[in-house]
C-alpha cells in the first residue's frame, strides 16, 4: 500500500516539475525572444558596422547596414511582407541619397524608422497600452537621435555620430530600466553611458568610430547574461535568491 | 517521503505561482490568457492562494475600467521554492 502511494507520489512530482519547466520555457523564451533579442541584433549591427567600414574603407556601410538590421528586427515580431516592402524602399533611398551625396535627403530618410514603428503594427499581439507606449518612448529616442544628428552636422562635428546613437538607445534602455524597476537594464544603460564616452575618448583619431563596436560588445554581453539568468531562473536554483 | 504543500500542488495553482514567481507582479487578465481557464476557475484558485498568504490582491482602475494586480509574498516565493525543491527530493529519492 505504501509503495503504491509512494508510487503516484513520484508520479505527481514528475508530472508537476514538467509542469513547472514547460511555464518556465514559455517565459523565457517569450522574454528571450520579444525584449531581449533586441540587444543581440542591435549589438550585431553596432559591431559588424565599424568592421565592414574598416574592410571596405568606406562609411557608407553603416548605412548599408542598417535598414538590413532594422528589417530582421521587425520581421521578427510584424508581418514580413509589408516589412519586407518598407524596408526595401528604405534602402533604395538610403542608397541613391548616400551615392549622390544627398545628405539631407539621407538623413531625412531617417525620419522613416519611427514612422515604421507607427505603422507597420506588430502581428499577434492586442493592442496593449504597454506595446504602444515602447513604441512612442523608441520613437521620441529616435526623434531626439535625428536632432542630435543634425546638430553634431551643423556643427561639423560628423566623428560624434558613431557615439551619439548608441549612447543614446543606451542611456535611453538605462532611462527604462529605471522607469518599470528593471535593474538589468538601468545597469546595461549605466555601463553603456559611462563605458562609451570614455573609450570614445582613448580611441585614436582615425579609429574613433569603433567605439560602436564597443558598444556592440556591451549589448551582446549584456544578451548572453540576461538570458543565462533567465534560465537560472528555473524553479530550485532560485531558492537561494529568495530566501 | 516528503509531504507536499497542497495548496501549491494543485495544477492550476501551481501554474500561477510559477508565472509570479518569475514575474513578481500580473493582472488577472495576464494570468488568465498564460493558463487558459476560465474567469471563475482563476479566481477561485487565486483565492485560496491569498488565504494562505502566498499573494496579495490589489485592484485599482484604469480609466474607468477596473484592474486586479496579484503579487507573490515573501511566504509565498519561500513556500513555492520549498515545494519545488521536496518534488526535486522525491525525484531524486526514487531514483536512488
Amino acid at each position: 500500500m505504501e509503495g503504491q502511494i509512494d508510487k503516484r507520489l513520484v508520479e505527481e512530482a514528475i508530472n508537476n516539475i514538467q509542469i513547472v519547466k514547460k511555464i518556465v520555457d514559455e517565459q523565457i523564451s517569450q522574454q528571450v525572444s520579444t525584449g531581449i533579442a533586441e540587444l543581440l541584433i542591435w549589438g550585431g549591427y553596432m559591431l559588424a558596422a565599424p568592421i565592414l567600414v574598416t574592410i571596405f574603407k568606406s562609411h557608407i556601410w553603416w548605412t548599408y547596414l542598417l535598414p538590413v538590421f532594422f528589417a530582421i528586427d521587425m520581421g521578427r515580431r510584424r508581418s514580413v511582407l509589408p516589412v519586407l516592402i518598407y524596408w526595401t524602399v528604405v534602402e533604395v533611398i538610403f542608397i541613391f541619397a548616400a551615392h549622390f551625396h544627398n545628405l539631407w535627403l539621407f538623413y531625412a530618410s531617417f525620419l522613416l524608422i519611427p514612422v515604421a514603428f507607427m505603422v507597420l503594427k506588430p502581428r499577434n499581439v492586442p493592442k496593449k497600452k504597454k506595446a504602444v507606449n515602447a513604441a512612442k518612448f523608441w520613437s521620441l529616442t529616435l526623434v531626439a537621435g535625428i536632432i542630435g544628428m543634425y546638430l553634431l552636422l551643423q556643427a561639423k562635428a560628423y566623428f560624434y555620430i558613431p557615439l551619439l546613437w548608441p549612447f543614446l538607445i543606451t542611456f535611453s534602455l538605462g532611462l527604462l530600466g529605471s522607469i518599470t524597476d528593471n535593474a538589468q537594464l538601468f545597469w546595461l544603460g549605466f555601463t553603456g553611458t559611462v563605458i562609451g564616452p570614455i573609450s570614445f575618448k582613448f580611441l585614436s583619431s582615425p579609429y574613433k568610430f569603433w567605439v560602436s563596436a564597443i558598444y556592440g560588445l556591451i549589448f551582446m554581453a549584456f544578451y548572453f547574461y540576461m538570458r543565462s539568468s533567465l534560465r537560472r531562473l528555473q524553479y530550485g536554483k532560485a531558492e537561494s535568491n529568495n530566501s | 517521503m516528503e509531504k507536499l504543500n497542497q495548496i501549491i500542488h494543485e495544477p492550476v495553482r501551481l501554474k500561477a505561482m510559477s508565472l509570479l514567481f518569475l514575474k513578481e507582479t500580473m493582472t488577472f487578465g495576464e494570468i488568465k490568457n498564460a493558463l487558459k481557464v476560465t474567469d471563475g476557475n482563476l479566481s477561485r484558485h487565486l483565492l485560496k492562494l491569498e488565504e494562505a498568504g502566498y499573494i496579495t490582491i490589489h485592484k485599482t482602475f484604469e480609466g474607468r475600467r477596473p484592474k486586479t494586480y496579484y503579487r507573490i509574498t515573501v511566504t509565498g516565493k519561500k513556500s513555492y521554492a520549498q515545494y519545488i525543491k521536496s518534488l526535486e527530493d522525491i525525484i531524486k529519492n526514487a531514483g536512488s
